[in-house]
């Protein structure tokens, strides 16, 4: 065990846990979590990770703060505007807990760059704000056997569930992104900031979780929210043998980049 | 993280005792100690000599058959570093380590000790391992998952020290049902798991065995509530101290007992034991749920499809109570597996969490809690580390003892047999899968270490004679365990040991043939089947002479002709007799040669020789171990003369002895023969129990003055420290001893005395005592 | 009949309906924007029309999320 002193006192709160103590600590203090998208999910969840002191953080976002951004993604401050979100996101977390070492890319996350970037880190987390990417790290994940927690918002609505290898994925569940205009974007549907930050702490839980190798974690089920009626539900769901992806007969056998950003917020 | 759950609590003590034990090796091999006084510390420490000089086998206590598979991969990589050949697998569920030097089972006991394994109990005259029913928790059958019990009482039995100076060996097992797989009804002491009234408990039995004599146990209880297992085994383990046979070994086990003063008086004596601890001590123990944290799968399930695949499935993967989760059996012949693809069992089934392994009384590894999609993985793991997986359950699931090669008992070589019969078997035309459920089982001697008296088929080895001669076994079948409806093997016929794999491949055509028509072997036994095997073994009655064939004088896999020449005392024997007759015989051969010698010096020093040896002679009865030639004198004076055991006449000739070994002892000659004789004398009166005079009530009243001491491995002064500071701390300090070790903190008097050792507690560490002193506390913690 | 759907159970009048009469009976305007579990497997796409929902059974509606 090598903790400091110091870090003895920041995580005692982990330690003092039965299922965490100082071996779960060092674990997390070890482990590598990628966050895809610096917006309404990542925030949050950057946010926790930091301060649990997760070791290597990886952050991938292409765009600036934007005045839209701040009903929700916490991360981000009003002096951070048109500032890269990457860099703002890493200047908090610095200053939360200089225990993380915090790894950016400022891209857009493709079918050229995934397989290379995501093959450093543990697990995933999915805080993007579009379909195509959201099925592109489901396939990414699948190919390279990496776990990842998938989250999705809208109005006063969240899903999330974990894949992990041999367990359900997201195609399992949806075939194929939805036609283009068959779900409203954000923009139009609007999202209450809050709902964010539960899905975010969620996914965030999922990935210590993960890191620390204790209970279960949300595969094969969907947990769905609606913070209207305050309800949570958990859908049991199975590995899906006609999967295009994970089924007996995968159809899908290469990365591809679709179009349609449906839930571009800057409109 | 490299978490390694144990399932069993070590005692505090085995650090100490391993340090001794190793002082001892040294002593040993300076020559300091005599042979028979090491072995009485080795065997009780769970090892054996091995028919090879120089040679131990190290036998690892595996409470329930558990083994975490971070604990498995330890075990193999201390047989490759300390160059053992192989593992081996127990009919206990334990797990033995072969061929070590003896300077290196030190090395394997302290590395064991840091994966949470102890070997002590695993031999001599002690508490056994505690066997469970080897699907516990995950049967379909079972009432409730007894693993918990056997280890709590695991835990309970290896911290007490009575439990290593037995008569003899006494064993436990637990049964999840009244199919009673744990074979309750045949261990000294049996649970069969029921429940009463919505209540857990135990149907319990008492005095069973496989061995010379065997017995199915009595039913001491038809029910008691599951926190009485305690105090049963503890009164069962006083009545066993106290009436148990220490004079023949032979006679020793808790079964003898039973054949001397008769069922109803044994019951008696045990119910009065039985009440006196209910009355005086209200124990209660804590059954503590082993809790496993559910695994998070990590790797990919690969998908099979193929006949050997489906097959494989058939033979040897069972479901369990949990959907979609399997168990499977990993068959080894003879139990015996190589250090190097046990690492990597261990490696493999890791991944699957620390709930994965147990060891069965078929000398198997039974994999469990594998989730369906992940049975291709272990297919192809099994396939690549060349386990025997494509066979008939049946070819896998022959049991033997290790017989004449190593077992100085041994009288037939079980294991070249099993071969053999395997080898026959593979030649079979029918199919062998339809005798899945068969038991055949091997043992070497009338000794049931191969279970035979278990077995459908079972064949125990004996020593044929015609002109000269040759191995035979006899033949037993039959058997039928489930608790109360258990019924031993018969014993049918016997015929040479050559005959036995043709004879065995021609019962069970015969057997496959008919099978239809019978619920079960043990019912075509009851039947024909006896008829069967007699009309087969007609056959073969007459052994040819050696010029006729000599093979019939050779026994499997042996290529020297038969004899018990090597046939020695067991290993298990080990015990205070062995060192009483070092004295004894030493008196006699010095008596022999004084009337032989004329020498006088030569003379003068053997009678001497004689006094000394007639003190020391019994001080072993009454717990005396003398480190110097004063104390066997002074503690004969003390503990024999002054306790009026041998006449008062003698005391001057043991001061003179202890004071000058130059005295002329030849003047008294006929004094020092008579007080040889008088202690000789005392021993032949002796009764069974070495009780002969000690007054026992005031011994034990000493022990339970004086209370543990105990050594922590790491002091911390936390007084002043807040909560919850205090407790992370304690926490952290924890995390860097080892399981056993003891960590002692102070502690302020107020909330930090009133929260942290509660805290420390609820997470499975031991408080072993918590002090005032002054205004802060001391409190002494070992680490689970 | 009764059935279940995400959870809450719901009467229907008529002995069995098919998926698709189902979705339009509870609103659900475009089948392509939901995921159905009828007791827990998978409805295709192109079997909402010929999968029926008969007493009991249980469905789930698996909305797409696509915010972030």
């Amino acid at each position: 065990m090598n903790l400091s002193e110091e870090q003895i006192e920041r995580y005692s709160r982990h330690i003092i846990l039965a299922d965490v103590g100082p071996e779960g600590q060092e674990a997390i203090l070890h482990g590598k979590v990628l966050i895809v998208g610096a917006g309404g999910l990542g925030s949050p969840a950057a946010l926790y990770l930091a301060a649990a002191g997760v070791g290597t953080i990886g952050l991938i976002d292409n765009d600036e703060v934007d005045l839209t951004n701040l009903q929700r993604q916490i991360i981000h401050a009003t002096p951070d505007l048109n500032k890269p979100k990457v860099l703002s996101a890493k200047e908090k977390i610095e200053k939360l807990n200089p225990d993380v070492e915090t790894v950016i890319y400022r891209e857009r996350i493709t079918s050229e760059n995934i397989m290379g970037i995501i093959q450093e880190y543990d697990f995933l987390i999915d805080g993007t704000d579009n379909f195509p990417t959201k099925f592109l790290i489901n396939d990414a994940c699948v190919f390279a056997q990496k776990s990842f927690s998938h989250g999705g918002v809208l109005r006063f609505k969240g899903q999330t569930m974990t894949y992990t290898p041999g367990n359900a994925c997201y195609r399992c569940v949806f075939r194929s992104p939805p036609p283009k205009d068959a779900v409203p974007s954000c923009s139009q549907a609007g999202i209450l900031g809050s709902i964010a930050g539960i899905l975010g702490t969620i996914q965030a839980t999922e990935a210590l979780k993960y890191l620390i190798g204790k209970g279960h974690l949300l595969t094969n089920r969907v947990l769905t929210f609606d913070a209207m009626q305050m309800e949570f539900r958990t859908v049991n769901i199975e590995r899906d043998h006609r999967c295009p992806i994970c089924g007996d007969n995968p159809t899908i056998k290469e990365l591809s980049d679709e179009e349609q950003p449906v839930c571009d917020l800057k409109q | 993280m490299t978490d390694t759950k144990q399932m069993y609590r070590i005692p505090v003590t085995l650090n100490k005792e391993i340090d001794q034990y190793g002082t001892l090796i040294e002593e040993y091999l300076a020559g300091k100690i005599e042979p028979v006084k090491f072995k009485a510390i080795r065997v009780p420490m769970g090892i054996y000599e091995q028919r090879k000089d120089n040679t131990y086998m190290v036998r690892i206590r595996c409470a329930a058959g558990y083994i975490s598979p971070g604990q498995l991969k330890k075990v193999a990589r201390i047989g490759m570093e300390h160059n053992a050949s192989h593992v081996h697998i127990t009919t206990r569920q334990e797990l033995q380590i072969h061929n070590v030097s003896l300077d290196k089972t030190l090395l394997v006991l302290q590395d064991l000790y840091k994966a949470g394994l102890a070997s002590r109990g695993g031999g001599g005259n002690t508490v056994r391992n505690v066997m469970a029913s080897v699907d516990a928790g995950v049967s379909k059958d079972e009432l409730f998952d007894v693993t918990p019990y056997a280890v709590a009482l695991t835990n309970k039995l290896i911290a007490e020290p009575d439990s290593w100076t037995l008569p003899r060996k006494y064993k436990i097992s637990f049964s999840g049902s009244d199919q009673d797989n744990a074979y309750a009804a045949f261990n000294d002491l049996g649970f069969i798991a029921r429940i009463q009234k919505g209540m857990r408990g135990f149907k319990v039995f008492i005095g069973g065995s496989f061995g010379d004599k065997a017995m199915k146990g009595h039913v001491l209880f038809d029910f008691v509530p599951a926190e009485e297992i305690f105090i049963i085994a503890d009164a069962v383990k006083k009545l066993f101290s106290r009436y148990g046979n220490r004079r023949n070994r032979h006679k020793a086990r808790l079964r003898f007992i039973f054949y001397k003063l008769g069922k109803d008086k044994v019951f008696e004596l045990f119910f009065k034991i039985y009440e006196e601890i209910k009355r005086a001590q209200n124990l209660l123990y804590e059954i503590e749920n082993p809790e496993f944290i559910s695994p998070i799968y990590k790797l990919k399930p690969e998908v099979i499809r193929s006949d050997d695949f489906n097959a494989w499935k058939k033979r040897y993967v069972e479901d369990q109570k949990q959907d979609n989760l399997k168990s499977i059996v990993i068959p080894f012949e003879h139990g015996d597996i190589d250090c190097e693809r046990l690492f990597k069992i261990g490696d493999f089934f890791s991944q699957f969490g620390d709930d994965v392994i147990r060891f069965s009384m078929r000398q198997n590894i039974r994999a469990r809690n594998i989730p369906e999609q992940y049975l291709g993985n272990v297919y192809n793991f099994l396939n690549e580390i060349n386990v025997l997986i494509h066979d008939p359950f049946l070819l896998n699931s022959l049991v033997s003892c290790t017989g004449a090669d190593t077992c100085r008992l041994g009288i037939c070589m079980s294991k070249g047999l099993v071969s053999s019969i395997r080898k026959e078997l593979e030649k079979v035309h029918f199919q062998l899968d339809n005798l899945n459920n068969l038991n055949i089982n091997i043992s070497g001697c009338p000794n049931s270490c191969g279970q035979h008296k278990a077995a459908d088929l079972g064949f125990y080895g004996k020593v044929g004679r015609n002109s000269r001669m040759y191995p035979a076994y006899k033949i037993v079948a039959g058997a039928v365990t489930g608790g109360e409806n258990s019924r031993l093997a018969e014993t049918v016929d016997e015929i040479s040991a050559r005959d036995i794999p043709r004879f065995t491949v021609e019962l069970l055509e015969i057997y496959n043939a008919c099978k239809d028509k019978y619920e079960s072997f043990a019912e075509y036994m009851k039947d024909r089947g006896k008829l069967d095997i007699k009309k087969l073994c007609d056959k073969v009655r007459n052994v040819p002479d050696w010029d006729e064939d000599k093979n019939y004088y050779f026994d499997w896999t042996s290529d020297q002709v038969f004899s018990l020449v090597g046939r020695g005392i067991g290993e298990c024997s080990a015990g205070i007799y062995d060192m009483i007759d070092v004295d004894m015989n030493a008196i006699k051969s010095y008596k022999e040669e004084i009337k032989k010698l004329k020498d006088i010096p030569v003379v003068n020093k053997l009678l001497y020789n004689i006094i000394f040896s007639a003190s020391r002679m019994l001080l072993v009865t009454r717990g005396v171990e003398p480190k110097n030639t004063y104390e066997v004198f002074d503690s004969f004076i003390k503990k024999f003369i002054d306790a009026k055991l041998i006449g008062n006449e003698y005391r001057g000739l043991v001061e003179a002895a202890r004071n000058n070994t130059n005295f002329n002892f030849l003047d008294v000659k006929d004094k020092i023969f008579e007080m040889a004789g008088a202690v000789i004398e005392l021993y032949n009166n002796m009764d069974d129990s070495l009780q002969f005079a000690i007054p026992e009530d005031t011994e034990s009243k000493d022990v339970s003055k004086a209370g543990p001491v105990y050594f922590p491995a790491l002091k911390k002064d936390y007084r002043g420290v807040l909560c919850p500071m205090n407790f992370v701390k304690t926490k952290m300090d924890l995390a860097s001893i080892k399981s056993g070790e003891i960590l002692e903190i102070l502690l302020d008097d107020g909330e930090p005395i009133e929260n942290v050792p509660g805290s420390v507690k609820s997470e499975g560490h031991r408080i072993l005592e918590q002090n005032k002193i002054d205004d802060y506390w001391s409190v002494k913690i070992e680490k689970k | 009949m009764i059935i279940k759907v995400n959870g809450k159970e719901q009467e229907i009048g008529k002995n069995e309906i098919s998926v698709y009469e189902l979705l339009m009976e509870n609103n659900v305007g475009r089948p392509d924007m939901v995921s159905i579990q009828l007791n827990g497997k998978f409805v295709d796409k192109d079997e909402l029309q010929t999968t029926l929902v008969k007493d009991k059974d249980e469905v789930d509606y698996l909305y797409f999320m696509g915010g972030g």
